[in-house]
This record gives structure tokens, sequence and C-alpha cells, in this order.
């Protein structure tokens, strides 16, 4: 009987637990609790950096290493709320002569509203001549740059700056055709505070048709610009000056792509050495693993987008030429199973006869901009303010004109159009002078209505993935609903083709997840 | 002249005895001539029967009215002239008299005139044929002692005649001796009031006389008595009367010069009493002492005046007269020896020969394994790795318990875990150098393990083999074997004591030594392992419930079980409170010590989450020790799921001879300690899902490990039972007979108790010798666990503050703020894990400050917390290395910080422009002795923890030789123990429990030996 009791007892008990622990071990965690503070810090002084002007490698011809520059490009600035940018000149660091580049600092963007500058130069001395016009960038630990080649008669300057109060120690990777490339001697660069590096890339990729550059920093963040030279025998071939791409990613958009002379580029690549005039879409995956890359160029004026797809091995740079784009302002995605690096090159192949164009723009633009300024209330109902006085301002000397001293005879440039972050709500455009500014708004969601104001007004309808041109004064320019938009402003002139993305951050800091 | 006689009953309210005792009054030889009675209080009962025997007078007075102030109602009502031809005869409601016991009085007081007082003998009610008191005298020291002791009538006592005093029921005294002295005394309501009586009849010079052949009976604890001292009350109101009636007389009869000195010394010796109290296991005597001397000693100075001037009134004679009546010293020894003898438990505890039957040598085996196996951490400073931490210091352990400022992040003010007084305890050991106790702590768990193992085994088998086969599993435990791993002092501590409360649970209810080491050891586990708080309620109130129905009328078997969960209590108590004031009761649940992410876990392949884990804790192990495993397993292809299949399987033999132990079971005790231990593992399941701390982002659930070990000990035990089941099913030893069948069973039972020891063992060795390899998370390191150069600085500014950010998998980053030469465990508390105190958005600011740029003003903010490094680790998965390279670039950047060094360890800045002068403001606070509240905890605390910590030795000795009261005073336990008692033969262990747990009709005598 007591045996019984007791084996009922244990099979009870065995039972029991058995069914308990599956029971309580199906129950969910409880008692969490998130104690994370969300944490958002006053924002820091907006700052901006300019790379300054263009640099060449051995103009003289005692040193062919030496870098000099000889410009002095000029700069629009302006922020959101009209707050005028404070500048202040950095060192040359290793360059002779020239502009040195310029920190541009504002109060934080909460005040002032987001900074925006950029830095135009139209180069004619020495070897290339051409249209230089970048942004000036946030300064950056990690960025990535997809331009640049040094095989024969083009080379490729890799410039730094540093606007910080602290050194940066700064590593450049970069990676060309044939794969990554051994840079040992640019892992441990130094960019004093407050300074500048520039280095020729041809001491690290020698002969590379096609480069990608990261550059990280420890220490200081820098601005970094990459600079292309093209000399094809005693033809200048063009130059331009990029900024920073965004770093790797599934989706990459570059909006404001412009195609001039597409008949007399399609004419004058068949040249021997002249292949680089072709459009070219740039892409590497950092990784080793290939992945399919599918490319899509469109017409912001509508059209039949042009498609491409091929399949990339990792970590080599791969140059996609488009052929096919008539003139006109283009934007370019790039969709990839892996992040991906993305920069586009156009070239223009200018006529020798016509006129220059920087000069007549510049003439009539600068006045109207100034006016624009004061009476920016008259011009767009309701969207006053934003728009405030911008910085036109011009180092030294102004750009030396008419000292054109090589073989421009045909008129070649080229330029290398990165691709564009995201927006957010509300940023500002610097539209520097040179000839035929047009703003690409590019859309990868729901259509939107984004407002311009300031230099020029406007409401613009940006359709769902789709892109649209706005051709845009100079001056500063203030875009409103345009979360989410990707942006760029491309210059084309009979010899002249430059661009750059608009940057996305207005600097604010950013909520930030403290846990313990 | 004739003499006449009043007898005057003092009644209450108890019918039965009354009756008896009116009857007996009435059947007197000699009749008195009047009959007196006085009822305490207005029963009708009592009153119908008081009224059946026509008393003389039937006076009533106050229920609540004391013995001498009835008597002195009786007399004031007869109307007695007093006269030295009148006599009064007290008698109580049970003091019945034997029918010639009047006229035996009469002639003993006829034969002498100067005796005003006289005696009889009292017998007890129940056994007549046995003394109840014949005679009360004084130590030299006034303590008052019965003369008789409580045994067979034979006589012997009868040589007294002349004595100091005589008791109060069935005195004969003088009425105009009593009317001059004003009777009994009403500051002596209940007790020594007839010795005061006697004592001041003495000093107004006449005698007090013993009459031997004359008898009343007493029930004597059971008599109805008075409401102040009657069957009801309680033992402890017995020796609040006893001590103050004894104080009060000391204070009387002192010489004037003295009284000061003995008013002084009541307090004092109030305590030592009340510590004495403890010590003989009566601790709810110890309250009683010390109220006792505080009415004394505040509320006596009339009484005592006036009880002064009443002896001073009335005494003729010197007190040296009544000196040689007194108790001789020699006496009180002879009488305490006796009583010692007579106290002292017949069956004094059977042995368990830990020494000689293979107990301690299992102990040394595994202290000699443990020297081999640990042998990396020998000599070390300190351990870290897992969830250890180094100890601080002495001070700095003693100043982290009870309730005060806490120094962590921006500091707070409130109450330390418990687990802090765990540390505080253990640090002590090594006071010099408090992180060698955990050094040793490490060394001697195996041994230790192993000792309470056998021990615990002991109580369920008797066969050596089986023994140290319980030993060595408990010591080889998983739960025991993977906390020394990860380095969970708790998880170790638990594992240890976890025997030791079976052993003390065994006892728990007939000894006050058992029952406060169960609540010692029930607070040591549920500090260490707090998820575990639900299980030792649930076992508490299952016990008293139990008790309350299964032994209903016996209340001093609950008695014991009652102030079990006390010193947890009172260790849980403020952090329960100031929990349950922010919403977070919850986080009381939490273990204590750093919070670190467990490494991802192998799964049994292809299990739903809930059911593998469940698996995997019914195998006992709170996590696979599969690094281990697979690095064993490795060449031979198998994948992590297939390893951790392995090791479920080597735990298999040992849950089959568990379920052969419960199925198959002699006793029912496997299946009761299998309900703890089902207990157990659903706690430790529960534990899995319990996710109240989190380290950075990711929730990190509480050690399953404390509650595996209940349910370890439950199967082991199980099994063990199991093994001793097939044992005696195949006969072992064999005896000369060369039976085959008995072999092979014998040869088969020893099999598959070798091959589920053996596999155990298997199991665990990877993980065991883990530290010989260094590959375990433990390991010899030094007190500083702050890098090298903090460390240094810090151990001259222990103020400097570290701040290390590491990312996480959402983007965000953790932010931890140590102080000096880093964290030390004690320091730690859960209020910061849980509740996020110390978490001030100031600090969170100034980290979110650090790893972008901003406009704060860092430089301010980092002076305030005093922080002079940042060090930046790196993090894994998801967002975080994109979070790392942004803090990188935010705190490189960033002009007030350099970075000093670089390491696998992370990047450290170093904050330039610290000012180093003065005290950290935030972190000023009241120390755990600064303010009202920290005290009272403190206070509270300590006296129940000593009080619990007295009453856990094992005194015996010490209790025998201090019995402040003769130990034979009650009748009904010697009378029984005179009877021949059927004991049975206790051979075993197992015997010996089952008699503890048989329902004995007796009270049985408070165990004072060893807890064990």
């Amino acid at each position: 009987m007591a045996v019984n009791r007791r084996i009922i007892g244990a099979t009870t008990l065995v039972t029991a637990g058995v069914f308990a622990a599956a029971i309580v071990g199906q129950l969910p965690a409880f008692g969490v609790a998130d104690r994370a503070q969300v944490v958002t810090p006053s924002s820091a002084p907006q700052s901006l950096v300019c790379p300054g002007p263009a640099v060449a490698v051995g103009a003289d011809p005692s040193d062919a290493a030496a870098l000099t520059a000889t410009g002095a490009p000029t700069r629009i600035s302006g922020t959101v709320g009209g707050t005028k940018a404070k500048g202040t000149s950095l060192g040359r660091g290793e360059v002779e002569g020239g502009a040195a580049p310029r920190a541009l600092t504002a109060p934080a963007a909460t005040s002032a509203g987001a900074l925006a500058a950029a830095q135009v130069e139209q180069v004619t001395a020495g070897d290339a001549a051409g249209l230089v016009a970048t942004s000036c960038t946030v300064p950056q630990s990690d960025l990535w740059l997809a331009a640049g080649a040094t095989t024969t008669g083009r080379t490729t300057v890799l410039t730094l700056a540093n606007p910080s109060p602290v050194a940066a120690q700064v590593g450049v990777k970069v990676w060309s055709e044939n794969g990554p490339v051994d840079t040992a001697s640019f892992s441990d660069l130094v960019v004093p505070a407050k300074g500048r590096k520039a280095v020729s890339l041809a001491g690290v990729a020698t002969s590379a048709g096609g480069t990608v550059v990261r550059v990280t920093s420890t220490g200081g963040r820098v601005g970094a610009a990459l600079e292309q030279r093209t000399v094809r025998g005693l033809e200048s071939g063009g130059l331009d000056m990029t900024g920073p791409t965004t770093g790797p990613a599934l989706e990459q958009v570059v909006p404001g792509v412009r195609v001039a002379g597409a008949a007399a580029v399609a004419a004058a690549q068949r040249a021997d050495d002249y292949a680089d005039l072709q459009t070219v879409v740039r892409v590497l995956v950092p990784g080793s693993e290939a992945t399919e890359v599918s490319i899509t160029a469109t017409s912001d004026s509508g059209g039949r987008p042009v498609t491409l797809g091929r399949r990339v091995a990792g970590g080599v740079v791969t140059d996609f030429p488009v052929s096919g784009l008539t003139d006109g302002t283009y934007t370019v995605r790039v969709a990839a199973e892996r992040p991906v690096v993305t920069g586009v090159r156009t070239a223009v192949v200018g006529d020798a006869d016509a006129p220059t164009t920087p000069d007549d723009s510049a003439a009539s633009d600068g006045s109207g901009d100034a006016s624009d300024a004061g009476s920016a209330g008259g011009t767009d109902a309701g969207l006053v303010g934003g728009d405030g006085p911008t910085d036109t301002s011009t180092d030294t000397s102004s750009s030396p004109s008419g000292t054109a001293a090589t073989s421009t005879a045909r008129g070649i440039d080229f330029a290398w159009f990165a691709a564009a972050p995201e927006l957010s709500d509300t940023v500002a455009v610097a539209v520097v002078d040179a000839p035929s500014p047009v703003l690409t708004l590019a859309s990868t969601g729901e259509k939107r209505t984004v407002r311009l104001s300031g230099a020029t007004s406007a409401s613009v309808q940006v359709p769902a993935k789709g892109s649209i041109a706005v051709p845009v004064q100079r001056g500063v320019v203030v875009l409103r609903n345009a979360e989410g938009i990707r942006a760029a402003v491309g210059y084309a002139g009979a010899d002249a083709l430059a661009g750059y993305p608009v940057a996305a951050s207005d600097q604010q800091a950013m909520p930030v997840r403290i846990t313990r | 002249m004739p003499r006449s006689v009043t007898a005057i009953l003092i009644a209450a309210d108890g019918a039965d005895h009354l009756r008896d005792t009116l009857d007996a009054i009435t059947m007197q030889t000699r009749l008195p001539d009047r009959l007196v009675v006085v009822q305490l209080g207005n029963s009708p009962v009592t009153s119908t029967i008081i009224d059946g025997v026509e008393p003389t007078v039937h006076a009533r007075v106050a229920v609540r009215a004391a013995f001498g102030h009835a008597a002195e109602t009786g007399v004031k009502s007869a109307g007695i002239e007093p006269s030295e031809q009148e006599w009064l005869w007290l008698l109580a409601g049970d003091n019945a008299p034997e029918p010639s016991a009047l006229e035996r009085l009469l002639h003993a007081v006829e034969a002498a005139p100067s005796v005003a007082v006289a005696g009889p003998k009292q017998m007890q009610w129940d056994a007549p044929d046995y003394l109840h008191a014949f005679g009360e005298t004084m130590t030299p020291w006034g303590t008052a002692v019965e003369m008789a002791e409580p045994e067979l009538d034979q006589a012997q006592y009868d040589r007294h005649s002349d004595v100091l005093a005589v008791a109060a029921g069935g005195m004969l005294v003088r009425s105009d001796v009593w009317k001059q002295l004003g009777g009994f005394d009403r500051a002596l309501p209940a007790i020594d009031d007839a010795l005061d009586f006697c004592v001041r009849v003495r000093l107004a010079g006449h005698r007090v006389q013993l009459v031997p052949n004359a008898r009343v009976l007493s029930a004597g604890a059971d008599a109805p008595g008075t409401r102040l001292l009657g069957a009801s009350t309680t033992e402890a109101r017995r020796v609040l009367l006893r001590r103050e009636a004894q104080l009060h007389r000391r204070l009387v009869y002192a010489a004037l010069p003295l009284v000061p000195l003995h008013w002084l010394s009541i307090l004092p010796l109030g305590v030592v009493r009340a510590v004495g109290q403890i010590l003989r296991k009566a601790p709810g005597s110890a309250p009683a002492e010390l109220l006792a001397a505080v009415v004394v000693f505040g509320t006596r100075f009339a009484a005592i005046a006036r009880s002064r001037a009443r002896i001073a009134r009335d005494r003729r004679a010197g007190w040296s007269s009544i000196a040689p009546l007194r108790q001789t010293w020699r006496e009180v020894r002879h009488r305490r020896a006796l009583a010692r003898d007579n106290g002292r438990p017949a069956n004094r505890e059977e042995s368990l020969h830990f020494f000689t039957s293979g107990g301690m040598a299992t102990v040394l085996a595994m202290l000699a394994l443990s020297a081999v196996l640990f042998q990396p951490l020998v000599g070390a400073d300190a351990l870290t790795g897992g969830q250890l931490l180094p100890l601080g210091s002495f001070d700095s352990l003693w100043r982290n318990v009870g309730w005060g400022i806490h120094p962590l992040g921006g500091g707070f003010v409130g109450p330390a875990d418990p687990f802090a007084a765990v540390l505080a305890v253990l640090g002590s050991l090594t006071f010099w150098h408090p992180s060698a106790a955990v050094v040793g702590l490490w060394l001697l768990a195996l041994p230790i393990a192993a000792a309470g193992g056998w021990l615990a085994t002991a109580r369920f088998t008797r066969r050596r083999p089986l023994r140290v086969v319980g030993g060595l599993l408990w010591a080889a435990a998983p739960t025991l074997v993977v906390a020394l791993d990860t380095g969970r002092i708790g998880g170790v501590l638990v594992h240890l004591a976890a025997p030791f409360v079976l052993l003390a649970a065994f006892r728990v209810r007939t000894s006050w030594t058992a029952s406060a080491w169960l609540g010692l050891l029930g607070a040591l586990i549920a500090a260490c392992s707090p998820s575990l708080l639900p299980l030792l309620f649930a076992s508490w109130v299952a016990a008293v419930a139990l008790g309350l129905a299964v032994r209903r009328g016996e209340r001093s078997r609950i008695v014991r079980l009652l102030p079990l969960p006390l010193p947890t209590l009172v260790l849980f108590l403020p952090l329960v409170a100031e929990q349950a004031t922010h919403g977070r009761l919850l986080g009381v649940l939490a273990d204590p010590g750093p919070v670190a992410a467990p490494a991802a876990q192998a799964h049994l392949s292809a299990l739903p989450d809930g059911v593998a884990t469940a698996l995997q804790l019914a195998a006992g192990w709170p996590s696979w020790a599969i690094d281990a495993w697979e690095a064993l397993t490795a060449p031979l292809g198998l994948g992590s799921g297939a390893a951790a299949a392995f090791v479920w399987a080597l735990g298999c033999p040992l849950l089959l001879l568990a379920l052969i132990g419960l199925f198959w079971a002699k006793r029912s005790m496997p299946v009761r300690v299998g309900v703890f231990g089902v207990g157990g593992l659903l706690m430790a399941v529960l534990a899995t899902r319990l996710q109240v701390v989190s380290d950075g982002s990711t929730p990190v659930a509480a050690w399953s490990g404390a509650g595996l070990s209940l349910a370890w000990l439950a199967a082991l035990e199980a099994a063990v039972s199991g093994l001793d089941r097939l044992a005696a099913a195949a006969r072992l030893p064999v005896r000369g007979s060369g039976h085959t069948v008995a072999r092979a069973r014998a040869g088969g039972s020893a099999l598959v108790g070798f091959t589920a020891v053996a596999a155990m063992l298997a199991a665990v060795s990877p993980v065991l010798i883990g530290v010989l390899l260094g590959s375990t998370d433990v390991r010899a390191g030094s007190t500083a666990t702050v890098p090298a150069l903090v460390a240094a600085e810090g151990h001259e500014t222990p103020d400097l503050g570290m701040l290390t950010l590491t990312p996480q998998r959402d983007g965000g980053y953790r932010s931890r703020l140590t102080r000096g030469e880093g964290a030390t465990l004690e320091t730690l508390s859960t209020l910061q894990s849980t509740a996020g105190f110390g978490e001030t958005a100031g600090l969170a600011r100034l980290s979110a400050g650090l790893v972008q740029p901003t406009g704060d003003d860092l430089r301010a903010s980092l002076n305030a917390y005093r922080i002079g490094y940042v060090l930046l680790q790196p993090g894994s998965g998801g967002r975080a290395p994109a979070a790392l390279a942004e803090a990188r670039g935010a705190l490189g950047a960033n002009p007030l910080l350099s970075v000093v060094s670089t390491t696998a360890d992370g990047t450290l800045y170093r904050f330039g422009a610290l000012t180093t002068t003065g005290a950290v403001r935030m972190l000023q606070g009241p120390s755990n002795t600064g303010s009202p509240l920290g005290v009272a905890v403190l206070l509270i605390q300590a006296a129940v923890f000593l009080v619990t910590g007295l009453l856990a030795l094992p005194t015996s000795r010490i209790t025998e030789r201090f019995r402040p009261v003769a130990a034979v005073r009650a009748p009904r336990v010697d009378v029984r123990s005179i009877e021949p008692r059927v004991e049975p033969v206790v051979r075993t262990p197992e015997q010996a429990m089952a008699r503890e747990l048989q329902a004995v009709g007796t009270r049985q005598p408070e165990e004072v030996g060893s807890w064990r």
C-alpha cells in the first residue's frame, strides 16, 4: 500500500516536473526593461573644409615630384538661416603657391541652419586646363573617393585638409583595376592640425587606369578631394577635383551627371589615348566577393533609361562604359547585391572656335545674385528667410583669366560625379559661378514637392523613383521638404564640365542610445 | 485554648481541580473552622461548584488579582480577629490536601510555639507518589531554589524541618503574624511571594517549618493558578516573572549602600542573561530577560522602597539569622551537577564516522585534485574574468553593507545588495587581503563540496562506497564546475551550502541550532542568488502549512520554522522597499555582481529554444560546457550540436538511477526531497526567462545554476537511493557463497554505479581542466581591472574615473564609469543594474557628447565626474562597427583627449585638463553609518544575525554548564522519563531520521548538540 502510494507520488512528481518545466520553458522572457537613455547632446559648431586650389605635380621642371598650385578658387557659402560663415585659412602644407585651403565654421545648425559651401576654379595655367567645381565637405574620419587614374598623362593628387586643432593620422587605401593596391607608405600620413597634405597617387598606384580611394583618419577629421589631370601629348585633357562619394551601400545614386557635346566626344574618343573621354560608371565592391551590379542611367528630361547589368569581381575597380547618352542631365543609379562604391565620369570636347563660357555667365549671374539676396522676400511669397547673404569671397587675386598657356585647341574637359547621400528636410546648396548650373533632384521613393528659395525660388515636383533637373542661379539655394531626396549640382559649358553632390549633413548632433 | 483554623481557598476558573480540592477539604480529619473561598472572577460554573460546599464566606475578587491579594481579601472578608490562636490555611485551587493534612500541620505547630508558618509536602497531582515541592531556600546570591527534586517520595527529604521558606499552597500561618507582616508583598504578584513572606517571617523572629507527613497536591505548571501565573502562562512569561521577582528581592534584601551597585548591574546582567538564554537554545526567553531588567531598572523604585521600609519596620532578627538556612555554594554546585546529568540526553548523537568510513579520504582526495587542477590560481593576487572582480579593502567591504552612499556612476544613496554582506564576511576571513579569500574559496570549493555531498548522502545510505559516490558527484556537479569556470561566487556558495541546508532541514523541527543554521544558510543562498527567493519563500510557507496541518496542536514544532526567514528578511527588506518604491520589484531577483552577456550557446540540434533549454537544464548544465567539449571532439568532426547531445547523453545513466531511486524507493524521503528538486529545476528554467538586467543593449538572463544545484541535490540523493536499492537487491557484499546469480547481480549493480559516476566525471572533466589549460574565463589576475596606466594613477587618486564606452549591436553605446583601480565586487549594486540608479542624465549626455562632435562643454562634464580616462572598447555585431568608427573619429578629433595606448582591449584616451583637487561632489553622501536610517538598518541586521549566530553555535557543553534555572522543575517530563521507554535501537542515520520524523507524543527535550 505504502509502496503504491510512493510510486504514485514519484509518478506525480516526475510528470508534474516535466510538464511544469516544459510550460515554464515556453514562457516569454519577462522583466526586460529598456534602461537605455536616448540622449542628444547640443550640436557642435558646423564646420566645412574647402580643399583649395588645384594642385599640379611636377609643374616645376626641376622637381618632378614637387606639388605646386597657382590658382585661387572662388567660394560661395551660406546657411539656411542666413548666418554668415566664418572662414580661416589652413596651412598650405607641402604645396607651393596658390591659395590655402579654407575652413568654414558657423554656429550649430539648430540656431543658424545648415551650412553649405562650394568652390570653383577655372584652371588655365599649366599643362591642363578646365573647370574645377567642388563642394566644401564636412570633415570626416572615414570617406571614399571614386575617381582618378595614373596612366601616362594622368596624374591624380589626393588633397587632405584638416581643419581641427588635432593632427590627423590618415590611412589611405587604394583600389585599382588590378585589385587592392599595396599602400604601405600611405598607411600613416599625418595631416597637421589646421593644415593640408597633398599626395600623388602615382606614388603607390602606378599606371592605374582607375582608382578608388578610402581615407580613414584617427585624431582630427579631414576633408579630402581627389584631383585628376589629364594631358594627352601636348593637348590638355582637362582636370577635375572631386569630393567624397557615399560609402559602400547596396544602392548608389549619382544625380546631376552632365553630358554635353556627346557627338564631339564620340568622334574624339576614337583616337588613340582618347578612350577615357567615354562616359563611364566606376564601381568597386570593397570585399573580395563578386556581385551582380545593375546600372541605370535616366535622363532628367525623360526618355528611355539606359540599363546595364554585369557581374563585378570583388576588390577590383571596374569602369562600365555607358554609351548612347545624348546631351542632357542624367541620374545614374547603381544597385548591387553587396555594398558598392560608385562614381561617374563624363567628358566634353569643346569647339575651338566657340567663345569660352565662364566669363559671360559669371558676369551676369554675379550681380544678379547680389541683388537677389536683398529682395528675396519679393520673389517667392511665403518663402522668406532661409536665404541669407552669401559669402562670395575671393582669395588674394581674382581668378586669372586670359593667361591660357597650352593647347586648348579643342577645349577638352571632364568631370567626376560622386554619389549623393539622402538629404534631411532642409538643406542649403551652394551654387558657384560656373556655366549653366543645374540642380538635379532624385527620388528613390515617393514623389515629393521640394521648395527652393534663396538664389532660385521654385517649387519642384520630384517624381517617384525619378529625377528632375532645375536650372539655378549662382548663390545659396535652400531646399525644403527634401527629406530622402538626393541632389547634385552640375555645370556644363562648351569646354567645361563639373559637378558635385549636395551634402546631407546639417551637422546636428544625433540622438545616441546610452546603456549600461 | 483551642486553635481555630480558617481555610482560605483561592479558586480560579479551573473546575477539574477545584472540585477535588473542595471535596478533599471537606474530608479532612480535622475540619477547618471556617472555609473562606475567594473566587477570582465570577464564572457561574465555578460559583456553582463553590456554593455546593456551602463555604462560610464566598468572596470574589477581580479575575486579574494576585494570589497574595486574594488571600488578603479572604482574611478580611472572614472577619478574623488576629491572635496567636487563629491560624490561616492558604490553599490554591489545585492544592487538594490529604485527609490528615490539616491535623498534622496543627500537630506540628502545637509542638513548637515559635513556629509561625508551617508548610506541607506538595505532591504531584498526576502522580501523588512523587514530590512536587518541599520547602524553598535561596542561594547565597538570592536565587530562589526548590529544596526537593521532583522525585519519587521515599522520605528522602523528610529530615528537613526548619527551612527558609515553604510554598504558598498549603501554608498554615498564624493570623497575627500575617496581619503584622501585611501578608504577601504586592510587588511579588506571582513568584517568590511565599519565599519573600517566609523570609520576612524569619526576620520577624519566627520560625518556618516543614511538616513531612502532611501532604497536599499541586498541579505544578498545569495548575489554574491565577491569571498572572497559571496553566496558560508561556515559558517566556514565567521567565519574565521569575527574573522580575528575583531582581526585586535582590534590591530589597541588599544592604542600602549596595543597592545602587545592584541597580546599575541590572541592565548589563540582563544582556548577559539574554545571551545565555540564546545559547541554551531558549530564544523565546531572551526578550523576557531583557524586559525584566528594563522593568525593574526603570519602574520599581516605589515598590522597592515600600518593601524595604516594611522589612525595616518588622525586622526583629538580623540577616545573619537566616544565613544558615540558605543553600551553600557547595550544595548549589552539587545540585547543578546532578541537574546536568539528568538533563543530558540519554542517547547522544550517533556518529556518521566521517573520518573512518571514507568521508575524510574523499575530501583529501578532492583537495589534492583541486590543488592540481587549480594550480595556476595558487598564490594569485586575485581572480578576475567572467563574473569575477577583485574584492576591495577590508574597510571598503564593510562600508558597502547596509544603507548609504554608493559611488557608482553619478552616485546614489540607497541600500546595499545583500550579497555585499556575504562578500564582507567572506573577505573578512582574509582581512589583510580580502581577494585572497576568493582564491581560497576556489581552491577549497571541490573539497568542501565533497564533504557536503558525503554528509548529505550519509543521510540516505549507510553504504560507504555510495557515500563516497555522493561526495564525488556533488563535487563534480556541472553547476559547480561551470560556476567555477565562469567565476560566479554566488553560484559556488549556493552549491556548497545546499547539502548543509538539507542536513539542517532534517533537524529543524527539534533543534533551535538547526533552525538557526537553516535561517543563516537560507539568507546566504538568497543573497547569492536572489532568483531563488520565490522557491525559498514557497518552501517555508509549505513547511509551516504542513506543520500546522499535520501536527495540529504541537505549536513547538512550528515555532522553530517561523523565524527561518528573519535573516533573509532583514537583509532584503531595505532593497525590496527601495525597488518597490521605484516600481521595479522584480529587480530584487537580479543576480548581484557584474553583468556580462554570456557567450552564444550551442543548441541541441534543431530543437525549439524553450525545449532545448529545458533539456539542457534537466541534464544539470546551467550552460553547456561546449567550448571545452568542442575542442576535444573537433578531430572527430562533430558539430557543436552533436557535442551537446553527447554531453547530455553522459548524464543519462545518473538520471536513470535517480528515477530508480524515486520509483523503487524504500522510503518516501527521495520523493520528498524530489519535490524540492523539481522546485529547483523550475526556478532554473524560470531564471532563463528572467531578464531584469542587460549588458548594454543585450538582455541578460539570471543565473540558472542556483536552482540547478538544488535540483542536482535531489537527483543525486535519488540516484544514491536507487543505487542503494540495487546494491541491496544484489545482496552486496556476497559472503562466501559462490552463487553466480548473486555475483552477476552484484557485478551488474556495481557496473551501473560505476558507469553513472564515470560518465558524469567524464562530462565535466574538460571544464575542470580548463583552468589548467587556461581556457576558462576565470584566471589569476591582479586587484586592478583597468589598464595598468590608469591603475597606477588610480592607486594614488582613488576618485579618478575611467569611462568605458562599448559600441552596441543597435548602434548605441554601453557606458560604464569605474573609479580608482577599477570596479570591485562589493561596490556593485543591483539597483544600478536593474533600476538605473546612479545613471544620471548628465553622464549619459557626456557619453553621447564624446562619441560625436558636440557643442557641449565636455571639459566641465569630465571634470565634474572626475573622469581622467576614456576607454573605447571594440564591439561586435550589427551596427557596432559603424558606431565604433564614429566614436573613434569623435574621440580622436576631440582636442581635450589624447590617445594613450591602443590594445586589444580598446583605445585609451587621456583627458589632460583634469583638475585633481578636492573630492568629487556628487559622490559625497552619508556612509552606511552616517545617517539614522543607515545606522538603524545596520543595527537591526547586526542584531538579527548576532542572535541567529549565537543560536547556531553548537553549544552543548556551555549550555549544560550554565543552566540558570534547575532543569528538573517540570514534573511531567521527569515522571515519564522514569518509566522505561521502549527506544528503537538506532544504528543507521536513516533510522535516526525516521525516528525523528515520527510523531512522538511527548514534547522532545531541546537538542543542544551539534546541529548536524
